[in-house]
């Protein structure tokens, strides 16, 4: 892990290194001409070309169509979300040659200290571990498509959150609240857990599903686990993330929550 | 050729799988997809990129994760060993007091990595080293077979 950036090879050369690789560019040619346009940097373009080649969708495209948005990430220079995201991959097509060579290609990247996604979830698990939102299937299955950037969540003060909010913040069920805005990243958290990014894993796949359905944009979701329930809203630049633990007050709590949140709007 | 492991028997096979499920046949523990039975709980054979060439049967999940980083450690370590004019290392062993994670280079592209319970590493070495005898011979079969 003490390798320079100088090891890493461009994702464009890695799949042009192999012919099974450049069998699933000729396959699909706007997936092809992603990473020509990748090759070239022009990564507004990438992501138009990705939207034309998932059109024609298939599991190789797939794969390769996340280890180049893994690598725009890289090139933006967000190497944790990039390592993120080809090891969300590379767990869920463990055996595809595109997502363990670009992983394995990001090695160098690693920090010593990086806990896998699979023991982050182990540990979660654990009996005596900790409770978190990580115990709940969701995030489990989430793990295999979503980036989740695991990290613990530390004590903030309650000063940090808009009065509106003290109500709900105050309240014994709640675990943690997490609020973005104009005011940036507000945090109150009862103790400490592991959820990472579930704002964006929760909305970002019932999005596309109520996308295909024609519902509109989605502004709330949910998750029930047998222990805690995740609830995020989402209205423009502003979210929220809060969550409850399943006792009798968690609806009572999450519909105050849905109030506040339209009433700071 | 190709006759299946037997007991008793030299074992012999030129599949890559077979030879690593050859180790982790050597494992015992009621859920087997956990890791969490004595003996070998892993073993596979990579080439230099990290890609698997051959995998055993039931291992666990914490071994396919961490294969490729440990050929990754084995080459970083060749790095340096290079850097330093030292003679390249052909294996890596990391021993905890619960576990143990092996990995050896061999025809130079490819590795063998084998993890297990700790003390399954030295009662179980020399069937290590015949799959890696047994891998070596079937890959360069292949290299012969192929144009």
């Amino acid at each position: 892990m003490t390798s320079s950036a100088a090891n890493i090879q461009p994702l464009a050369d890695l799949l042009d290194s192999r012919q099974d690789l450049r069998e699933i560019l000729a396959k699909n040619l706007n997936l092809a001409h992603a990473c020509l346009l990748l090759r070239r940097g022009e990564s507004e373009s990438v992501t138009r070309a990705l939207d034309l080649a998932l059109r024609q969708t298939d599991s190789d495209t797939n794969v390769v169509a996340e280890c180049i948005q893994a690598e725009l990430l890289r090139l933006a220079g967000d190497n944790p979300q990039a390592i993120a995201r080809a090891e969300a991959l590379a767990l869920k097509e463990r055996f595809h040659p595109a997502a363990a060579l670009y992983l394995r290609n990001l090695f160098p990247l690693v920090d010593p200290s990086h806990r896998l996604p699979t023991m982050a979830v182990e540990a979660d698990l654990a009996p005596d571990a900790g409770a978190s939102v990580g115990d709940s299937p969701d995030s489990v299955d989430s793990r295999d498509s979503m980036v989740m950037d695991v990290r613990a969540s530390t004590s903030a003060s309650h000063a940090e959150v808009p009065a509106i909010w003290a109500t709900v913040a105050n309240a014994s069920g709640l675990a943690l609240l997490r609020l973005h805005g104009a005011d940036g990243l507000q945090e109150v958290s009862h103790g400490e857990m592991a959820i990472g990014a579930m704002e964006e894993a929760a909305f970002s796949r019932s999005q596309r599903i109520l996308a295909n359905l024609g519902f509109g944009d989605l502004r709330h979701a949910s998750f029930e686990g047998a222990r805690r329930i995740v609830h995020a809203w989402r209205d423009g630049e502003r979210s929220a993330l809060a969550v409850f633990e399943n006792d009798g007050s968690a609806s009572l709590l999450a519909a105050r929550c849905t109030k506040v949140f339209q009433e700071a709007g | 050729m190709n006759a299946p492991l037997m007991g008793g028997q030299m074992p012999w096979s030129n599949d890559l799988d077979v030879i690593c499920s050859y180790l982790t046949a050597v494992r015992s523990g009621s859920d087997l997809s956990t890791g969490s039975g004595k003996g070998i709980q892993g073993a596979g054979i990579y080439d230099q990129s990290g890609l698997p060439w051959g995998v055993g049967a039931h291992c666990s999940t914490s071994f396919l994760d961490e294969a490729p980083r440990l050929i990754y450690q084995l080459q970083e370590g060749a790095l340096r060993a290079e850097a330093t004019s030292r003679p390249t290392p052909d294996f890596l062993l990391m021993q905890d007091p619960e576990e143990f994670l092996f990995c050896r280079r061999f025809l130079n592209d490819y590795y063998v990595v084998v993890s297990g319970t700790r003390g399954s590493f030295e009662l179980f070495q020399g069937r290590i080293d015949r799959c890696v005898q047994m891998a070596e011979s079937a890959l360069k079969e292949r290299r012969t077979e192929s144009p």
